[in-house]
């Protein structure tokens, strides 16, 4: 058995194309820790949105959220040889940036200022806006970006750790298992937290629900 | 053309939450992004780190998890053994008690006088040039306690003495139980007169307890009592009780106590009874001498054309 199916068979990941991810990103680790330190660039491509993303919707702040995120890149670049391939690179990622995160949230539990990104409409996003509302143009924008604050909003009133799985669930698409294993909890646990979470969501937005 | 009511459309959390996943940075964010972590990066390198990062601590401890349970049954057995080598390993206390509790607990022995006529406890403090011991034998008792005797003319006297294992070492300060130390501290002669049958009262009491016990009264006041300067001195032994266990009762030890409570009636009498009792204290003083000499005549050799008289 060799190393990337050893990888393999102690990642939680079930799908396929996570598998295929683990183990491109386990030979890079390899290059990493053999001395050829630009291969790490490749990961930081790889995962830098996707690391911002889930940051920035647990902070609500894109600046915190830029600062975390490169943090979580030096700290891994860092203990790149610690790293022994027992869960997958993308694991082992989102587990510092959560840390980090988690962290930086504790420290700064009074200080919280939001600044957002701008929504990026696709179909689905514009989809979603259309059920909600009839208006147009300035008027449109004004709603989306009410919207976007109320969600926010919410998204804070939530604990700590219902807000990380929620972001890690519903935003960053990660499996029951995977959250499991970057917030180091049982699956139970995370299915819990994320019901209840739910439920606080809604309560929350209930003038933009509609069952 | 007609624009559809949506308002009625079907809209979850998840709808929402997809609203939220489209947040995402310009892509002049990323140039900005890249910099800044470039220049961290080579910060992070450049940037000596603290030594005990080289440690490996995770690692270690990683390794020694496997032997958690070993390791830590030895540091237990060993932290035991410390104790209990310890524990032993206390000195003994300089009255050969083997218990240690109740030789660090060991507290002095008080003795009070309170009388009637004055309503107020009458304390002196007693220097010894050798002790008395008065000490009653009781079974077990854990815990040494004071001794107490207490007084009063119309009270009966009550008289709670330290256990028989009880280690009490110390000099003690001692109540004027005799006639002459009440006289002094009562510092009037009519005090003096009133405390007499309260100090022979004592003094039976004392007998009588000595006489009933295992272990019966052990006095060393000896030739002291004899010297007549002694026996005007406001002072007088205190009484140290010695571990019961160690003392022993001879009818030789019974018949001095006997003359000393003789000897402290004599002092106590007035009028007619002064001379029959300055000749009860002679022929006491005698007595004594004549166990003294009995005492030396053991030390009487013979070798011999030899005689030798050890001193």
């Amino acid at each position: 058995m060799n190393a990337v199916s050893k990888v393999l068979t102690k990642t939680l990941v079930a799908s396929p194309e996570r598998q295929q991810e683990a183990d491109s990103d386990w030979v890079i680790v390899q290059r990493v820790q053999a001395g050829d330190v630009a291969s790490f660039d490749q990961l930081i491509l790889k995962y830098r949105e996707r690391v911002y993303a889930m940051v920035y919707n647990m902070t609500s702040n894109r600046e915190d959220a830029a600062d975390l995120t490169q943090d979580a890149f030096i700290k891994a670049f860092q203990s790149i040889n610690r790293f022994q391939g027992q869960s997958s690179f993308f694991t082992w990622l989102y587990r510092i940036a959560v840390n980090s995160s988690l962290t930086h949230l504790r420290k700064n539990k009074l200080r919280t200022f939001f600044s957002f990104d701008k929504v990026h409409e696709d179909a689905g996003v514009t989809e979603v806006i259309n059920r909600l509302t009839d208006k147009k143009d300035v008027e449109r924008d004004v709603f989306v970006h009410e919207l976007q604050e109320k969600l926010n909003e919410a998204m804070q009133k939530l604990s700590i750790p219902h807000r990380t799985v929620v972001t890690l669930f519903e935003i960053d698409g990660l499996s029951h298992e995977e959250i499991a294993e970057v917030m180091n909890c049982s699956v139970g646990t995370v299915r819990s937290r994320l019901h209840y979470a739910k439920q606080l969501l809604q309560a929350e937005l209930q003038s933009y629900v509609r069952p | 053309m007609m624009i559809p009511d949506r308002s009625s459309e079907k809209v979850t959390i998840e709808d929402l939450l997809r609203l939220k996943r489209a947040e995402r940075p310009s892509p002049e964010f990323w140039t900005c992004f890249e910099q800044d972590l470039r220049a961290k990066q080579l910060a992070a390198i450049v940037e000596k780190r603290p030594w005990w990062h080289a440690l490996r601590l995770p690692q270690a401890a990683r390794a020694v998890a496997r032997f958690q349970v070993p390791l830590g049954s030895a540091a237990v057995l060993t932290l035991s053994f410390i104790v209990v080598s310890h524990y032993h390993g206390q000195p003994v206390s300089p009255t050969g008690e083997d218990s240690p509790a109740v030789a660090t607990s060991a507290q002095p022995v008080a003795t009070a006088v309170a009388m009637s006529s004055s309503a107020e406890p009458v304390t002196a403090t007693v220097a010894m040039a050798e002790p008395t011991v008065v000490a009653v034998a009781q079974p077990v008792v854990s815990e040494p306690k004071p001794v107490e005797v207490l007084t009063a003319q119309q009270a009966p006297m009550e008289v709670a003495m330290t256990s028989a294992s009880a280690p009490v070492a110390r000099p003690t300060e001692l109540t004027s139980m005799i006639p002459w130390g009440l006289g002094q501290t009562a510092g009037t002669n009519d005090a003096s007169a009133e405390q007499a049958p309260v100090s022979t009262r004592l003094i039976q009491t004392s007998l009588q307890v000595a006489a009933t016990s295992d272990l019966g009264v052990t006095t060393l006041l000896g030739n002291a009592l004899v010297d007549e300067g002694q026996l005007q001195a406001s002072r007088m032994p205190v009484a140290e009780v010695k571990p019961a266990v160690a003392q022993t009762t001879s009818p030789r030890e019974l018949r001095r106590a006997k003359i000393l409570a003789g000897l402290v009636l004599a002092d106590n009498a007035d009028g007619s009874d002064y001379a029959r009792a300055i000749h009860g204290r002679d022929v006491a003083a005698n007595d004594l001498s004549e166990d003294q000499l009995y005492d030396s005549a053991r030390r009487l050799g013979v070798g011999g054309d030899r005689l030798t008289l050890k001193f």
